[in-house]
């Protein structure tokens, strides 16, 4: 009995110091910084965070905890695997969602542009298509040209490395739009006889 | 009796532990909503008593806009009061009642600097962007050399509306300028998407000489370990499946040891070849990070 008193007070201790790690973790904010590069990589039990948790709102924000959660926002969008969550191109396609183009009138279109550009590359990964459509159907064209990408042809070096150092696409890529780890919703299209003839000849 | 001793010590663990656990909420809320009010009398402090704006309105000699100035000046004393007497929801309503004077007056007595200031900037950015896209359309035209493309842009109005903003640019007339250009950008944007509708543009993949192609493998290994240690800190990733990358990586770091040999030798084909290899190894290890292409 003796054996089993002291079994009870360890599982007793134990239960209590759970509940206490738990009461103090769930304060804990996920982001110090913002605009912290890749934020949207976070495992799944972290996504979406309340806005006094997100690290971006001021949790001592008396307006803060009146926003809306994002999760209730979210609820009835069309689901994505991973960033946030929800595919907002879908959303809009579907439209679920209704975003003003324009933020002193309300009746303003975009000018969506429908112009594709594929970007060949090396080894077994698939080449990169980037649709205007998408992106346009959000942005003004002034959001990236000509400050993150030159309209111009070969003007721009776009690497992995500076898209992962948070420059060219990695501007929203990880930080407002899906994460870099999405390798096929960029790297979409798979390469032709051609490429791989060309590729050949290179080796 | 002797069974009850330990399950009642259990029961009041949890009990204990449920009423701590409570007692924590209930105080970091009041904690949460008195720092909040704390913060806000902070900031409404500095905004009427030192901020830029009661400059603004002191120099404007607008006794209505002073006068409301004043009347918010009350609003944080007797805020404050009521902070001091723990007194936080009317304390709060206080403060948002004289942020609403201070915002309209604020509005009142613009800042005429920081407005145009602004509107400099964006005059800026249109240009930039009228110039670009004028110059991508024109390539577009030429490009296509065909009199339907040629035609999208009327160059005429487009030159009018950019003369038109410069012109009241210098009367200093600034949102009036932004209105005009913003018509200029929006024509050049409309003509550009228009000649390019439906379009696809490649990229082809290709080398001015083997040591830009070099740099090109190079940063691609390079970018494959970026992506891999990101993952490995963001993303939850086995033991088993880190030690398994853990070795591909050691085997890559001897590969690009290779390469770099082979290049300092000056057999540049090797050292690419070396490489493209050892990034096809690092593609496996990419996968087992939590990604799949």
């Amino acid at each position: 009995m003796k054996f089993k008193r002291h079994m009870m007070i360890r599982s007793g201790s134990v239960i209590f110091v759970v509940f206490a790690i738990f009461t103090f973790s769930t304060g804990e904010s996920y982001s110090a910084d913002p605009n912290t590069f890749n934020r949207l990589l976070a495992p799944a039990s972290k996504r979406n965070p309340p806005p006094t948790e997100d690290g971006i709102h001021d949790p001592t924000g008396a307006g803060t905890k009146q926003l809306q959660v994002p999760k209730t926002a979210f609820h009835d969008l069309p689901k994505s695997r991973s960033g946030n969550y929800i595919d907002w191109v879908k959303s809009l396609d579907d439209k679920k969602i209704n975003p003003r183009y324009d933020k002193t009138d309300p009746n303003a279109v975009p000018i969506v542009m429908d112009l594709n550009i594929v970007r060949e590359v090396k080894g077994s990964m698939p080449n990169v298509v980037y649709p205007h459509k998408q992106h346009t159907e959000w942005l003004d064209c002034s959001n990236c040209h000509p400050a993150i990408f030159i309209p111009q042809k070969g003007a721009n070096d776009i690497s992995m490395a500076s898209i992962l150092l948070g420059e060219k696409c990695g501007v929203c890529h990880g930080k407002v739009a899906f994460p870099v780890s999405e390798c096929r919703r960029c790297h979409s299209q798979k390469k032709d006889a051609q490429a791989n003839v060309y590729n050949e000849k290179k080796k | 009796m002797k069974y009850y001793l330990p399950y009642s010590f259990f029961t009041s663990v949890i009990f204990c532990t449920i009423i701590l656990c409570g007692s924590i909420a209930v105080s970091d809320e009041r904690n949460d909503k008195q720092s909040a009010i704390y913060n806000k009398i902070k900031f409404f402090s500095w905004l009427v008593n030192d901020s830029p704006t009661v400059d603004r309105i002191m120099q404007s000699s607008d006794s209505k806009a002073i006068g409301q100035l004043s009347k918010a000046r009350q609003l944080l004393d007797q805020a404050q009061s009521n902070y001091d007497e723990s007194e936080w929801s009317i304390a709060d309503e206080k403060i948002s009642l004289g942020l609403k004077h201070m915002t309209s007056v604020s509005r009142k007595i613009k800042d005429i600097d920081r407005v145009n200031n602004s509107h400099r900037v964006l005059f800026k950015e249109l240009k930039q962007h009228v110039q670009s896209f004028s110059v991508a359309f024109e390539r577009v035209a030429e490009e296509k050399n065909n009199g339907v493309v040629d035609a999208l842009l009327d160059r005429n109005k487009l030159n009018s509306f950019i003369e038109r903003a410069d012109a009241l640019y210098q009367e200093g007339q600034l949102a009036l300028a932004n209105h005009e250009l913003k018509k200029a950008a929006d024509m050049v944007d409309v003509a550009l998407r228009d000649a390019r509708h439906k379009d696809v543009l490649l990229h082809e993949l290709s080398f001015d000489s083997i040591d830009d192609e070099y740099i090109y493998e190079k940063k691609r290994n390079e970018s494959y370990i970026m992506l891999i240690s990101l993952l490995q800190d963001k993303q939850t990733v086995s033991d088993a499946s880190r030690q398994f990358i853990s070795k591909i990586m050691a085997a890559n770091q001897q590969v690009v040891e290779q390469a770099e040999d082979y290049a300092l030798s000056g057999d540049k084909v090797n050292a690419i070849r070396v490489l493209e290899k050892g990034t096809d190894k690092l593609s496996r290890a990419l996968r087992m990070s939590g990604t799949s292409f």
